[in-house]
């Protein structure tokens, strides 16, 4: 089964958000089916006391700084640093630079960023070179989001075969979007296909409130407003079989379907 | 070198589905003859025609615009194809079910029954000497080997065009590709590619589909639409730029955007 790592606690640094904000979020992202996130240094000295049956991951610099931070479950380090199980991030521009994978063949576990130009290339073929090269790694692949295909390139990732991604809420830090991964790969790959997800929306009130970002109307799985019907012969066909027009039930996500006749 | 492409701006059709999106005839008008400007390929204006205030919409946004091929999206009903040619499009967009949910449960038909429609409006269309895209309703849910035999049957008859429309926007980019690639394969139709951004791929899906050979991709300014909207116009040049030649700057549509306010 496929691993989701939301990194969003990673990317929350300059809003400085409260124990009590950071503490909510560890229980709702919990309560839509993630179980392993990746926090910043900063927010694991507020968190204090880590909250349970979550598995942290945290970069640091060297290996020896492991000590400084118990209850973690994994440790990141960058390209080039000695390490000892921990995940190695190796940063990718372009996806033409792949061959360079080689030379890290011999870490156990392995976090590939960027590749935001991923779809411009014959990715199946990319995805099987890098299984092909690195097969004595865990690969978790970490796309970024700069031509808003983030999402795109995560959920091929997983449907074809690949056991991890890193993303964030809302696609914080340029990441994929986590809820529209974790939708994707749902609908498409039967990824936790009975989970309750109706805490999303006070997840997107919580983020706006860190954040003081809103979050658009019609953004993918989060927006107020996406089901939202306002013509008259449309309101009409979704009110009376709404699976007939609706990717999923509104009631996933914890919405309702809203119309306004004209 | 890039491959070329090309683009229909649906804006004023799927678009204007978008809650609080509501553009004055004036407004539309002008928007027509700026996306003409730029060198959009299609513009599709509205859905099936509903008297003469409709009839003077298109016959207006046609002379405002000098190169821009004119359509409007119509019901696979004969009373609608009826009204669209008296609109005198350059384009009829004749949208059919193809999935079991809108054949079966929206319509409470049959594949037969679909069939046999379709051939009577697309005969209606072009007896009239209109052009015609035949546009795939719920493609994404639809079987592809069904999808196939409806593309081969619409060549014999003539048929140059068909849209693939992931209308409840569930496809992933593999899909994408994998539906545009055995369309092509098997006929040698144009294939347009309708995406809808529900699960955040819009852009995604029409990257590959243009890659997987689709020569025509929809999109609207802001990526506004019903739910959560259509491909970005824009952020599809954007991504794109590298690889795809569309003919159309990707500033002056961010420009576009910004005069009518769009997000």
């Amino acid at each position: 089964m496929i691993r989701i790592i939301d990194a969003t606690l990673a990317y929350v640094d300059a809003y400085d958000p409260s124990k009590e904000q950071l503490y909510l979020f560890c229980s709702l992202i919990q309560d839509i089916g993630i179980t392993d996130l990746e926090i910043s240094r900063k927010v694991y000295e507020k968190l204090g006391l880590m909250p349970k049956d979550i598995r942290f991951y945290l970069a640091i610099d060297r290996l020896e700084d492991k000590r400084k931070y118990p209850g973690i479950y994994k440790f990141i380090y960058d390209d080039g640093v000695n390490t000892d199980n921990g995940m190695v991030e190796i940063k990718i521009a372009d996806a033409g630079d792949l061959t360079k994978l080689n030379t890290y063949k011999q870490f156990s576990y392995l976090r590939i960023t960027g590749l935001d130009n991923l779809l411009f290339y014959n990715y199946m073929l990319l995805f099987q070179d890098v299984k092909q090269c690195l097969t004595r790694s865990r690969v978790n692949f970490a796309p970024g989001n700069h031509y808003k295909c983030g999402s795109g390139c995560a959920a091929i990732w997983g449907i074809n075969g690949g056991s991890e991604v890193t993303t964030s809420f809302n696609g914080l830090g340029e990441k994929a979007p986590t809820e529209e991964v974790i939708m994707a790969l749902r609908l498409t790959a039967h990824y936790k296909p009975n989970q309750k997800m109706s805490a999303l929306p006070e997840l997107s009130r919580l983020s706006e409130e860190i954040t003081k970002m809103k979050i658009p109307r019609n953004k993918p799985i989060l927006g107020s407003h996406i089901f939202f019907v306002e013509t008259d012969t449309h309101a009409d066909g979704i009110l009376n079989n709404p699976s007939n027009y609706e990717p999923y039930p509104a009631e996933i996500i914890g919405q309702k379907i809203k119309s306004e006749r004209l | 070198m890039k491959e070329k492409r090309y683009i229909v701006d649906t804006t004023l059709r799927d678009g204007e589905q978008c809650p609080g999106i509501a553009l004055s005839m004036n407004d539309k008008v002008e928007l027509a003859k700026r996306l003409d400007s730029l060198g959009t390929y299609e513009i599709e204006v509205s859905i099936s025609a509903s008297g003469e205030e409709e009839i003077q919409f298109v016959e207006e946004i046609k002379k405002a615009c000098a190169t821009s091929k004119i359509s409007v999206w119509s019901r696979m009903s004969k009373e609608d194809i009826e009204k669209s040619i008296k609109c005198k499009p350059d384009i009829i967009h004749l949208g059919i079910p193809v999935s079991y949910v809108q054949i079966y449960h929206e319509l409470k038909k049959n594949k037969t029954w679909l069939r046999k429609m379709l051939l009577i409006c697309a005969d209606a269309v072009m007896e009239a000497g209109v052009g015609l895209t035949v546009g795939f309703v719920d493609a994404s849910r639809s079987d592809i080997g069904f999808m196939i035999s409806l593309a081969k049957e619409l060549e014999a008859i003539g048929v140059k065009t068909i849209q693939i429309a992931d209308t409840v926007g569930i496809l992933t980019p593999d899909r994408s590709g994998n539906i545009v690639r055995q369309l092509k394969e098997c006929s040698n139709l144009t294939i347009e590619f309708h995406a809808h951004n529900d699960l955040g791929m819009a852009i995604a899906n029409s990257v590959t589909a243009a890659k997987a050979g689709a020569e025509v991709i929809d999109c609207t300014l802001g990526g506004i639409g019903a739910r959560s909207g259509n491909c970005n116009f824009y952020d599809l040049l954007d991504v794109s730029e590298s690889f795809i030649d569309f003919g159309i700057l990707k500033e002056n549509v961010k420009e576009l955007q910004e005069i009518f306010n769009l997000p």
